[in-house]
């Protein structure tokens, strides 16, 4: 008898065991599965399947919405995009591959360049479009659009001003449902525009439209302040608290309607705690940035289908060319003795293994004109020999065990900032230092609340994931022309500033592409950066949903009209 | 005259607690990091616009003072979250995090002088070994471990009932039918999980320190002769030692209400409860300065005031401290 309760003890001992074991298994994260099996091949296409009319889908979202306007700067998390693009129209919607970005149908009937000399873009809308109160969607509210981020007629907006700081005029016609935009120069980028767009009668009610303060009033405060309460998508938020926010058919919406009656989005701002709620019910889907470990649980759930996304957003490694010593030959050594296969398979595990290294620094893997520029260059191969002989060659000297430049002095010790809590960058951090000690390179690892060290230029390496998926040419601007403002390594070479406007305001894709390619080159040649992967994103999605495609941009939202409980059996 | 000198030094405390606060976030992080990182970078006026509305522009000193002396009137400050005003969400997390520590804190006194009652009466039976093995089981386990392990038992229960009896995330479903018992139910089934898991971070040293307490008053004279009168057992235990040996444990508990709040920093993350731990998680992530130092000063003032109320019910439950 006391053996039997031994036994059921030692039993119950071995599954706890088991259970925690678990938790650092090195499964085989990574894999499709269930109704998301087919998304690898058809991005676009996936978990398609009839649905019946009616239910509710619990959306996780990783942090509460503290800025509703998704023009402004603070407003464009993840959580907003996934909350407001089934409210707000886009000119041009960015598809689940993370690459394209598509005409919106629903919004428009066609945006076409007419003219290259001026860049003449004419938008044709839908004669069916409306804003929830039945206010047709017009030339006014591109109007409205341009002057907050013109910085002419309202300097004191606080939004993006790339582009539409280039046009020269907007004009309507045909009761305003045609739109003639004329820029005074051109813009290659000009699908990013107008996406999303914000209705110029609500902002009328917030303040006057033809004076600057007016205009500030509604931009800075009016739409950052309060959930919309209008809608030109599908749904239309209903209730909004900080932790839940359901939105309802828009019953003003011209285009399909949605098969759901709901959408309900909780706050779950610790992701570790999404497969139990998964698990239990009270969330659906989501969308995030999964470590292997992490993945491999919501992989392990049944009931449910999980997909990894290559992701749009660029990890990296900056070094900060405004310290002196970050001279052109170390700068090379440092990022050839960089082993970029070896931090992806430790960072990002079996997660990472269908997913390429970027080869560039100004296009992602997939994108169009994407080529490779850096393998030929040895940068990330964690070649030390060449490395080594690089820092020889430039007069570099090692002398017990510390590398001393060419005039003898030593070099300092290199700072390796990462995010404070970012584990990912921490084990790059560590990986670094063991890759430049042969080099006689010390290097001090800093974790930095916020990245507050990359705004503030207090670093020598600083590992950090930017983007602007689908306008590369905009973000080859931001990230590497010498007054860009994500230029946060004080990179500048007057040649790649001239290559990248050209391309940024050519009227050609390929002029552009060739172009930017040029400019991208040269970059690399100067190590100023070191592009690692695209973060993967993950996504989790219950099986009894269908139409419902995982997004390389992170947000699933942008078809929540097709999105539905299957009608037949479960996907899975 | 007592209670006055305790209120204005609990004043004093709680102004210097905002003010540290103030100056570790102000000196560790930068409030406009976030935004100067945005993908892509806003403009320069626009930071400018920020650094001016937070105050940044200002020395540290001076705008100290403009947030101390803007509180009587209800004014906490700027958040780096443009549309949240600090006072009304803070008011509202309390509000949330006072449900779970209330419930919490009664859940813990309550089994921690039950059992340490027990453990003092059955002193050295299989009764007491138990309990004394569980306490230190409490003591020594991880309270975000064991909220993790509870929430899985959770659900285990609710797959084989078939219904979800239990809720792993928030304190209140996002749709509930109409009706006060329908609420009640829902946030009860909220709260056990977070409730248990909280009111174990006390439980095991309250229960050991109960135990001890009503041990000494069970070997004390008075209780000795209470028995030799021939009062009742019973009557013994309950009437007179357990009074004279809460008063001790009033006032640990009162002291713990700062630990109680620790931990439901950490109750509250596992939970995805949105009530102050989760303010503080949030804000010291987003090097909010103002919304930090709120924090502090209304976590302060709770701790202060629960040390006052054991003061208090200190003087009725134990006679003697009257005349210090």
């Amino acid at each position: 008898m006391l053996g039997a309760t031994r036994g059921r003890l030692l039993a119950a001992i071995s599954s706890v065991a088991l259970l925690l074991a678990g938790c650092g298994a090195d499964a085989q994260a990574g894999q499709s599965t269930g109704n998301l099996a087919g998304c690898s091949r058809q991005p676009d296409t996936c978990n398609s399947a009839p649905v019946k009319k009616g239910g509710s889908i619990t959306y996780a979202i990783d942090s509460t919405i503290t800025n509703w306007n998704l023009r402004s700067p603070a407003g464009t998390a993840e959580a907003d995009y996934a909350v407001l693009s089934g409210i707000l129209p886009f000119a041009f919607v960015l598809q689940p591959d993370g690459i394209n970005s598509t005409l919106d149908t629903d919004l428009l009937e066609s945006a076409q360049q007419v003219s290259a000399s001026p860049q003449t873009i004419v938008y044709q809308l839908n004669p069916h479009a409306v804003w929830s109160d039945g206010t047709p969607i017009t030339a006014a509210d591109f109007i409205y659009n341009w002057h907050v981020a013109d910085g002419v007629h309202c300097p004191a907006c606080q939004t993006v001003t790339a582009g539409y700081d280039q046009i020269k005029s907007i004009t309507g016609s045909d009761g305003g449902r045609t739109v003639t935009v004329v820029f005074s120069q051109p813009f290659t980028d000009w699908r990013m525009l107008f996406s999303p767009l914000l209705p110029a009668s609500v902002a009328a009610r917030y303040g006057s439209l033809s004076t600057p303060a007016g205009l500030a009033q509604g931009f800075n405060n009016g739409f950052v302040n309060q959930a919309p309460t209008w809608s030109a998508g599908p749904m239309m938020i209903t209730s909004a608290t900080s932790s839940v926010i359901i939105e309802k058919p828009n019953p003003k919406w011209w285009g399909k309607k949605p098969s759901l009656d709901s959408v309900v989005f909780r706050v779950l701002t610790d992701d570790s705690q999404l497969p139990t709620a998964l698990q239990n019910g009270e969330v659906d889907t989501a969308s995030i940035t999964a470590t292997p470990d992490l993945a491999a649980e919501l992989e392990g759930l049944q009931g449910f289908g999980t997909h990894v996304s290559p992701g749009a957003t660029l990890a990296k490694i900056v070094l900060n060319l405004g310290d002196k010593v970050m001279t052109k030959p170390l700068r090379l050594a440092i990022l050839t003795a960089i082993n970029r296969q070896q931090i992806r398979s430790k960072v990002l595990g079996s997660l990472g293994a269908s997913l390429p290294l970027t080869d560039s620094l100004n296009l992602l893997p997939g994108t169009q004109g994407y080529q490779d520029n850096l393998t030929a260059t040895g940068e990330g191969s964690g070649n030390i020999a060449k490395a080594k002989a690089l820092l020889t060659a430039a007069g570099y000297r090692v002398q017990s065990g510390h590398l001393l430049a060419p005039d003898g002095t030593p070099v300092k010790a290199l700072q390796f900032v990462y995010s404070t809590g970012d584990d990912e960058g921490e084990l790059i951090s560590q990986l670094v230092t063991t890759y430049l000690a042969p080099l006689g390179l010390t290097v001090n690892s800093v974790a930095s609340p916020n990245l507050d060290a990359l705004v503030n230029g207090d670093f020598d390496m600083i590992y950090f994931n930017s983007g602007i998926p689908g306008f590369p040419f905009y973000g080859a601007q931001v990230f590497y022309t010498t007054t860009g403002v994500g230029n946060f390594g004080h990179y500048s070479n007057s040649q790649v500033d001239q290559l990248i406007n050209a391309a940024a305001s050519a009227t050609s894709m390929s002029t552009a592409l060739s172009l930017l390619n040029q400019a991208d080159k040269l970059e690399i040649a100067d190590a100023p950066v070191l592009p690692l992967y695209t973060l993967p994103s993950f996504t989790v999605i219950r099986c009894t949903y269908a139409n419902i495609q995982p997004s390389s941009a992170a947000y699933l939202t942008y078809n929540v009209q097709d999105w539905g409980l299957r009608a037949g059996q479960a996907g899975c | 005259m007592l209670i006055a000198r305790r209120l204005a030094t609990g004043a004093v405390l709680i102004v210097l607690a905002a003010f540290v606060s103030f100056l570790l976030v102000s000196a560790t992080g930068d409030p406009l990091a976030a935004l100067k990182a945005q993908n892509p970078p806003p403009a320069p006026s626009v930071m400018a616009a920020e650094r001016h509305r937070l105050h940044l522009d200002q020395p540290l000193l001076t705008r100290f003072f403009t947030w101390l002396s803007g509180i009587p009137r209800g004014n906490f400050g700027p958040s780096v979250n443009p549309n949240e005003r600090i006072g009304p969400e803070l008011l509202s997390r309390l509000g949330v995090t006072s449900q779970l520590v209330v419930a919490g804190l009664l859940t813990a006194f309550l089994l921690a002088v039950l059992t340490g009652v027990l453990g003092a009466v059955r002193q050295a039976s299989k009764v007491d070994y138990a309990l004394t093995l569980a306490s230190f089981l409490f003591i020594s386990m991880p309270s975000f471990w064991f909220a993790v392990l509870l929430k899985q038992g959770g659900i285990w229960v609710n797959e084989r009932l078939g219904t979800t009896v239990f809720f792993t995330i928030g304190s209140s479903s996002p749709v509930v039918a109409p009706g006060f018992l329908s609420h009640l139910d829902d946030s009860f089934a909220h709260m056990v999980l977070p409730t248990i898991s909280l009111a174990l971070i006390a439980y095991g040293s309250w229960s050991r320190y109960q135990r001890s307490a009503m041990i000494e008053e069970l070997s004390a004279d008075y209780v000795r002769y209470a028995r030799a009168k021939g009062l009742r057992w019973r009557r013994v235990v309950f009437k007179h030692a357990l009074r004279n040996a809460l008063a001790p444990m009033i006032t640990v508990s009162a002291i713990d209400v700062a630990t109680i709040l620790g931990g439901a920093v950490v109750i509250e993350e596992v939970f995805q409860w949105q009530g102050m731990g989760d303010f503080l998680v949030q804000s010291v992530q987003s090097n909010d300065i103002y919304a930090v130092a709120s924090w502090m000063l209304v976590a302060g003032t709770v701790v202060v005031v629960a040390n006052l109320v054991a003061d208090l019910l200190g003087f009725v439950l134990d006679p003697n401290t009257r005349h210090e």
